[in-house]
């Protein structure tokens, strides 16, 4: 029997047999269509909005041979949909045959979109990278992974201070745990950062800022009890399209959900929308402002609120902002706030003063429901921290907070951005649980829970994206003090802003060195020194954590091709050559290795070796440790078995007088939140100010930092769309979604395409002052932009769009701002 | 073959109560969500399939309405896909199950485009 087949675990009663599959062609048909509209059916006799269970699928008797049925969740956005992957174990190391959507899960009760009905295809692109490759004179050649695991060492021990490792939202959480523990507890240099970074470093910037606590309050459900849905900058219908069903499942059925699409372009998720409000770059700061002007001047606040759960907060000092700013009064925040009519926020945002009216007053209204939804829009921003906590602001100030369906709710990208970015804490200033460097009582924690010595852990914090790639593409003798960098399951040389800035500037510089795990040839591999095949999904075990605190697992289920290996592997097996070889680093403070993991039996097992490295459930290990840090800041994980069983869990989890373990879908809401003190109704447990309160921030609006002038005359958004997921590496693999979007474009107004003579098809140079790139026009096709402006996404490796982004960011989240600046466009 | 199980929100009722207003009158809802199934039944129905494909459609759940496509490969699979994305009154179509048991799979590109 293979590893995988050993490894696979079934899960419940739908899941367990292996579904009849006969080998006459003539039934097996039948049956799989039997089986096809049975889950069908069930999925349409569900509400994605209904909190009751989901009716019983009701299809052909399971039994027979053929195929194995287990959960897992969908590999892409940070809806964190689950799947039921069904395998064929008859072919070698098992093959993914089948997906259906998990009809227990909570999240999509048996539906999936169009990008998660394809998942499985993502295995098995021709191109899948399969043994190491070490580049010699300019050309990648096959190494053995003893001879690439030994070169990753060299590099380490050359100067330990300058090795660098680049992570992402779609690390499992025990691969980013994995890799926090090596930089932070073993190389002490800090330099760890994830490209979540790039994608929702001001979301948590934001939620810290406001209630001294990462991720949201509230849950999906608060989708099905809203009246009404703010989208901030958001496409939700094709980025989360899942989570989209739901406001369209709800309105299927006759009730009415309002939904108000606040956007710089016409999206899909407008052509839902009842109001759609088309703001100028930047006008959401505006916008929150002007909302928070009409609240205080007509009275229509919520008093008790405001007096009983918030504090006011502002940066004195614009120039020089900080997380926690400095106290002020309400009177000095109504008092910043009169400038902001509706006619002056029309004047800075273009939104007309009768809609902002119109936005306010819903916030007015005590008797509705609002939930706001953002994602990059807001998050990739030059102001990303401000805007984000205006946004909670505006909740609070009105009282729309705490209930199902009053929340504000920030989506991510990636299938673990906030389980492994955020919870694991695998950024530059951060420790696992909410612990940060710089905070002596928290390195302490840390040293304990690893077993290190005092000390250990270094106080400064490492580079931040921006920064850590820059240091690696300035040359050596001019201070570019990161000599290697270290890439899991991310594609930076596509992803980063200004590329010319931050990436490709490393094909000159010979000391430096690029290693990339991935799973396939990308933008990133091109320049890389060392490329490793990596395991994905389903080829290996897993934890994600979605963007609703739901952290989910999934056993491996099939053989990865050829030599690719786990990720966490690959650090654990740098670790040991590193121990191997006298890095005092890699021991604890009794001398034992890092990652000395052992069997039920108490003995270690030699993980490091990757013929041992299944003998034992490495995730479950690394899991268990973990969660000892998850208690600290209240962000309590239940134990690992009792994820096999459910399809996720929302933290924190607590464990009841009976025994049995309970999530929390609101937090800070005493129904619901078990560390909510009694009485309070809502408890910000987490307030900076120690008092149980929330902080309202006042930001003034402040202009975009590039602007169009003569010379680039335009807007550049750039962004996303349906079919693909982020760089495209895996649905670009995947014939029915490459063709349904086979290349990237630029989006033009009708005007703009006339005045410059091009029509649909036409190859335009889209160019700024830091890059260019050629595009084809698409004029009013999947989105519509506003006369002046042009939107391109980022998934084709072939016209890279980040050429000509600009790599300037939020001061205090260092999140870059994709979504706005200045270009021109010229005939190619 | 590809076989997939596929599941179409049709258009909401044009009577949807606004803020405080009571909800309408279930029969007539009913009615609508009806019509708009039966047309949406018979567009289906006449949709031009691929060579050797197959629609069967299910039992519908208010709006939701549950079919199964069968085409020869995925290729043709996710062209019905679109045609039936594309048919008026249809909000939104999911997918339930899939089944790729597909003899094109490596014939077409699935490989880097640099
Ligand atoms: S909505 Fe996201 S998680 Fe769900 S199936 Fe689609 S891509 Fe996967």
């Amino acid at each position: 029997m293979s590893q995988a087949n050993d490894r696979a675990h079934p899960q419940n009663d739908a899941l367990s047999p292996a579904d009849a599959v006969s080998a006459d062609p003539v039934s097996r048909r039948a049956f799989i269509k039997l089986s096809a509209m049975a889950a069908a059916t069930a999925a349409a006799a569900t509400h994605l909005s209904d909190a009751t269970a989901a009716p019983a699928r009701k299809g052909p008797a399971a039994g027979a041979t053929g195929v194995t049925w287990n959960k897992a969740p969908c590999r892409f956005c940070g809806t964190g949909c689950h799947v039921e992957v069904g395998v064929d174990k008859s072919v070698p190391g098992g093959k993914v045959v089948a997906v259906r959507g998990a009809q227990k899960a909570a999240v999509n009760k048996g539906l999936l979109c169009v990008k998660g009905y394809h998942v499985g295809g993502a295995l098995y692109g021709r191109d899948r990278l399969t043994t190491p490759m070490l580049r010699v004179d300019g050309v990648l050649k096959p190494v053995t992974w003893d001879k690439a695991i030994d070169v990753m060492a060299d590099r380490v021990l050359k100067d330990p201070k300058g090795f660098a490792i680049y992570g992402s939202g779609q690390w499992t959480i025990p691969e980013g745990y994995a890799a926090q523990k090596l930089i932070k507890g073993g190389l002490s240099n800090n330099h760890i950062d994830p490209n979540a970074r790039l994608c929702m470093a001001s979301a948590v910037t934001g939620f810290l800022g406001v209630y001294g606590v990462d991720e949201p309050a509230g849950c999906y459900e608060d989708l099905d009890a809203a009246d009404v849905v703010i989208l901030w900058g958001n496409n939700p219908a094709e980025m989360h399209p899942i989570l989209f069903s739901r406001i369209v499942d709800r309105r299927s059925r006759g009730q009415k959900v309002e939904l108000i699409d606040l956007t710089t372009r016409r999206t899909r998720s407008s052509d839902h929308a009842d109001h759609v409000m088309i703001f100028k770059p930047q006008g959401d700061m505006a916008i929150a402002n002007g909302v928070a002007h009409l609240l205080l001047k007509d009275g229509t606040y919520d008093k008790a609120f405001v007096q009983k759960h918030l504090n006011f907060r502002h940066n004195p000092d614009p120039d020089k902002p900080s997380l926690f700013g400095k106290p002020m009064t309400f009177e000095a925040y109504k008092k910043a706030l009169e400038p902001y009519t509706p006619e002056h926020v029309e004047a800075l945002s273009g939104v007309p003063a009768a809609q902002i009216r119109l936005l306010a007053s819903r916030f007015a209204n005590p008797k509705l429901k609002i939930t706001s939804l953002w994602c990059m829009g807001m998050n990739q921003h030059t102001r990303g921290t401000a805007v984000n906590t205006m946004v909670h602001g505006i909740h609070l100030l009105s009282g729309h907070f705490g209930k199902p369906g009053d929340a504000p709710t920030s989506l991510t990208g990636q299938p673990s951005a906030c389980g492994t970015a955020r919870e694991v804490g695998t950024l530059a200033h951060a420790l696992p649980g909410g612990r940060i460097v710089k905070v002596p009582a928290h390195r302490a924690q840390t040293e304990k829970l690893w077993n290190l010595p005092a000390g250990r852990i270094n106080p400064k914090p490492g580079y931040h994206t921006v920064k850590m790639w820059e240091q690696f593409t300035k040359p050596t003798d001019k201070g570019g003090d990161i000599h290697t960098i270290f890439v899991q399951v991310t594609n930076p040389g596509q992803s980063l802003p200004n590329l010319n800035h931050l990436f490709n500037d490393k094909k000159d510089l010979k000391d430096k060195f690029l290693i990339v795990s991935d799973v396939y040839p990308t933008a990133t591999t091109v320049l890389a020194d060392l490329v490793l095949p990596a395991a994905m999904w389903v080829e290996k075990n897993g934890v994600f954590g979605n963007s609703e605190r739901r952290t989910q697992q999934w056993f491996k289920m099939v053989e990865p091709p050829g030599q690719a290996r786990d990720d966490c592997w690959q650090t654990i097996a740098l670790a040991r050559r590193l121990y191997e070889r006298g890095h005092a680093g890699m021991r604890d403070k009794d001398g034992k290795f890092l990652f000395d993991i052992k069997d039920a039996a108490g003995k270690s097992v030699p993980v490091w070796d990757w013929a041992h490295y299944y003998d034992v459930n490495v995730d479950k290990a690394l899991f268990e440790e973990y969660r000892g840090f998850t208690t600290l800041k209240h962000k309590d994980l239940a134990p690992y078995d009792e994820y096999v069983k459910a399809h996720g869990l929302r933290w924190p989890v607590v464990q009841t007088k009976s025994g049995t373990w309970r999530e929390t879908r609101f937090r800070f809401s005493e129904f619901d939140d078990v560390y909510v003190k009694k009485g309070a109704e809502i408890d910000f447990y987490h307030s900076k100010t120690k008092d149980g309160k929330a902080q309202l921030w006042f930001h003034p609006y402040t202009p975009p930092p590039e602007l169009p002038d003569k010379d680039y005359p335009m807007w550049l958004c750039t962004g996303r769309v349906l079919e693909h997921w982020h760089t495209g590496t895996m649905t670009m693999r995947i014939p029915q979604l490459r063709r349904a979007m086979p290349h990237s474009y630029v989006e033009v107004h009708p005007k703009d395409a006339r005045k410059l003579g091009v029509h649909n098809g036409d190859k335009v140079v889209v160019e700024s002052r830091r890059g260019a790139v050629t595009l084809p026009v698409w004029i009013e096709g999947r989105g519509a932009v506003v006369e002046g402006s042009v939107f391109v996404p980022f998934f084709d490796e072939r016209g890279l769009i980040n050429n000509v982004t600009l790599h300037l960011f939020c001061p205090i989240s260092k999140e870059p701002d994709y979504k706005k600046c200045a270009v021109r466009l010229r005939r190619a | 073959m590809a076989i997939s199980g596929l599941v179409i929100t049709h258009g909401a009722p044009q009577v949807a109560p606004q803020h405080g207003e009571p909800a309408a009158a279930p029969t007539r809802l009913d009615t609508l969500v009806a019509a708009n199934t039966a047309h949406l039944s018979a567009a289906l129905r006449a949709l031009t399939l691929p060579t050797g494909a197959s629609l069967e459609i299910g039992e519908a759940h208010g709006p939701r309405l549950p079919l199964v496509v069968e085409t020869q490969s995925r290729r043709h699979d996710r062209d019905v896909f679109d045609a039936i994305r594309s048919l008026p009154g249809v909000r939104q179509v999911e997918v339930a199950y899939v089944w790729f048991d597909d003899p094109e799979l490596g014939s077409e590109p699935q490989e880097s485009t640099l």
